[in-house]
């Protein structure tokens, strides 16, 4: 506890000197010396452009960088007489298994962040990520204005993608939020947000500080606890955002798992809640949309089909655990068509997502083989929707989302009667 | 001669009811602790299986980490297999004290015996449980990754990794019970060495080119990612 008070003890008394602020910025970071200057001098220029005269401070959180991020963020701050202040203060890791944002200690960062925007009476909070090539000045007074100016208390960002990027967001993460917790949410596992004093009370009386769930998902965590404490929510479209790894980035599989394992996480903590929501309703957004998206995204359509045929013939044994045989009867269907004709009915898809989530909620099988064996499950969503979209634009493919959206919302009364009566449905 | 013949009947016949009369009180002796080990047995299974659903001992087995332990049990209930563990051993233990009973002698030296093999016996069954539960984890995390990295033999993987471990499990459990002395060790070492040499062999000779390109992509610069491949997140 010494330990972590220590750079809060150090940023209080800068904070003493400063007379508090009205904006607290996070930017964490973890050998990411490739961008995270550009993205401190976005800050202050945002800062500057949108808040002039507002007092604000820059809480840069690093996780053990060893290429000078720190450095970096500091050479950014140089030469200039006003704007925020910058304190650094260096956090421990968890664990150094990547997370999949890539972002080694995001959640010390936040949790310090938090405390620190609360010893200064801060207004309005944000958190960029040090990883992105696009941040823009422009984005510090999108996300920030609705929290300062209009009552929002959580701002997040739509992102201008091509119709195939973010697809484990279109197919699981946006749908499932959606049906779970009825609001219309494009990108909620953004990765930079702004939010309001209020919800920095709440997030600090989170208990999930030092847990898996912050360490993996404590994107999703955010999100679904101001939702769930009924706070004002909107979202700001900010144009494409481009990132630089720094680094070998995680396998999709470990993506795959540690989005799955985040969610269904939260999942089964807010159960009490989620099952009382019915319906969904759109929330608020600002900005203009941008069509400024890559145009050459693609990929083979017949690899990853056969990448779902390959886990048919040799996890079935493991997926008939979770899924009732009426499931698999219809995976073998699937299985059986040739590429042309690949396709997982709406229906289908959403009952194998909510038969995993109570799979991992009832540990029917080891977690990581139950997470594990998910990803050719969703290599075939990603055949039949590339193969269904192939021609289509970028409107077209949105229309077909909202349908798979509001395929989930029809089969929750199916996930809440399994979730409620488990043993009943057992396969 | 008559007499004599009628004689000789009497006092066997005397005899075999002397020793029936002699032997009886042992025989209601053994079925008396027999019955009672039975009830007993009923007993402790009935509270034990209530304790056991009372803590929830399925769900904490899994979430202990051994999911597998349902699969070998009956009714899929590791509690239904406790009970029945529990109870045979009581029966057991009651037909022996029955047994006991009646050949004094005989009957403590195989208890003598009984008593010292049984730690032996029970860390074997412990080597194999664990044996066969890590050769179903470890088999399970193969064929998962297997099939993840889209290598076509995935479930082969799985199972040479689930026969070789519980092949090593079976040969330290025979072992440790002393059971077929060198000839076990011997055939272990045989067996494991066979599959090794026929691996290095298969590899060697039939799957060189495969070997050489896994090993350069290994020690290569990966790859720049490809531009048009799409963000999963």
């Amino acid at each position: 506890m010494a330990e972590q008070d220590s750079p809060l003890s150090h940023i209080a008394q800068i904070v003493e000197q400063q007379g508090g602020a009205e904006i607290v910025v996070g930017l964490p970071s973890h050998n990411h010396a490739q961008t995270v200057g550009a993205v401190a001098a976005a800050i202050r220029q945002g800062l500057q452009d949108a808040f002039p005269g507002k007092k604000a401070l820059i809480v840069n959180t690093d996780c053990g960088s060893t290429d000078g991020s720190m450095d970096q963020v500091a050479a950014s701050a140089r030469g200039e007489d006003e704007g925020a202040s910058l304190v650094q203060a260096a956090v421990p890791a968890q664990s150094r298994d990547l997370p999949y944002h890539g972002i080694l200690g995001k959640a010390q960062g936040l949790h310090l962040v938090l405390r620190v925007a609360k010893l200064a009476g801060a207004r309005a909070c944000l958190m960029l990520s040090p990883d992105l090539a696009s941040a823009s000045p422009d984005w510090v007074g999108s996300l920030c204005r609705p929290i300062l100016e209009q009552g929002f208390d959580l701002a997040v960002p739509i992102y201008a993608r091509h119709k195939f990027d973010g697809a484990i967001t279109n197919a699981i993460v946006r749908p499932l939020v959606r049906s779970l917790y009825g609001r219309f949410m494009r990108q909620p596992m953004g990765g930079e947000y702004a939010f309001s004093a209020a919800l920095v009370e709440r997030y600090l009386g989170g208990n999930i500080w030092g847990t898996d769930l912050a360490r993996i998902g404590i994107d999703i965590w955010t999100t679904t606890q101001a939702i769930c404490g009924g706070f004002k929510l909107c979202q700001v479209h900010l144009g494409p955002k481009q990132q630089v790894l720094s680094g070998a980035p995680p396998d999709l599989g470990t993506v795959l798992t540690h989005v799955l394992g985040s969610l269904f996480e939260d999942m089964t903590r807010n159960a009490a809640v989620w099952q009382r929501i019915r319906g969904a309703q759109p929330i608020p957004v600002f900005g203009a949309t941008s069509s400024d998206v890559s145009s050459t995204v693609s990929f083979d359509v017949a690899k990853l089909a056969d990448s779902f045929r390959l886990g048919f013939r040799n996890l079935q044994e493991l997926w008939s655990v979770v899924l009732p045989p009426a499931t698999l009867l219809d995976l073998k269907r699937v299985a059986a068509r040739p590429a042309e004709a690949f396709a997982i009915a709406d229906d289908v898809w959403c009952r194998l997502v909510f038969d995993f989530a109570l799979g991992y909620r009832m540990r029917s099988l080891n977690r990581s083989h139950l997470l594990g064996s998910f990803l050719p499950l969703y290599n075939g969503w990603l055949a039949s929707f590339g193969r269904e979209m192939r021609d289509a634009s970028i409107a077209e493919s949105e229309r077909r989302l909202e349908q798979l959206c509001q395929a989930y919302e029809v089969q929750k009364p199916y996930l809440i009667s399994r979730w409620r009566s488990p043993d009943r449905f057992n396969p | 001669m008559w007499k004599n013949v009628e004689d000789t009947l009497s006092a066997s016949l005397e005899r075999a009811l002397t020793g029936l009369a002699a032997f009886l009180p042992s025989l209601v002796a053994i079925l008396l602790a027999l019955l009672l080990s039975i009830l007993l047995a009923w007993m402790i299974r009935v509270v034990l299986r209530r304790m056991l659903r009372g803590v929830k001992f399925d769900a904490r087995l899994e979430q202990w980490g051994f999911p597998g332990v349902a699969d070998i049990s009956p009714g899929k209930s590791p509690t239904q297999l406790v009970c029945r563990v529990t109870s045979w051993v009581v029966i057991l233990f009651g037909l022996l004290l029955g047994l006991l009973a009646v050949e004094d002698n005989l009957m403590t030296q195989l208890f003598i015996r009984l008593f010292r093999y049984l730690p032996t016996l029970l860390v074997a069954l412990a080597i194999l449980f664990f044996g066969s539960l890590i050769a179903r984890f470890l088999a399970r995390s193969v064929l998962v990754g297997a099939v993840n990295l889209q290598i076509q033999s995935a479930r082969l993987a799985s199972q040479v990794m689930k026969w070789l471990l519980l092949i090593v499990a079976y040969a330290m459990a025979l072992d440790h019970l002393g059971v077929g002395g060198d000839i076990v060790k011997i055939a272990f070492a045989l067996l494991f060495g066979g599959v090794v040499l026929a691996l290095a062999l298969a590899v060697g000779l039939g799957s060189r080119d495969v070997v050489r390109n896994a090993l350069e992509a290994q020690t290569k610069e990966p790859p720049p990612k490809e531009e048009d491949a799409p963000k999963h997140l």
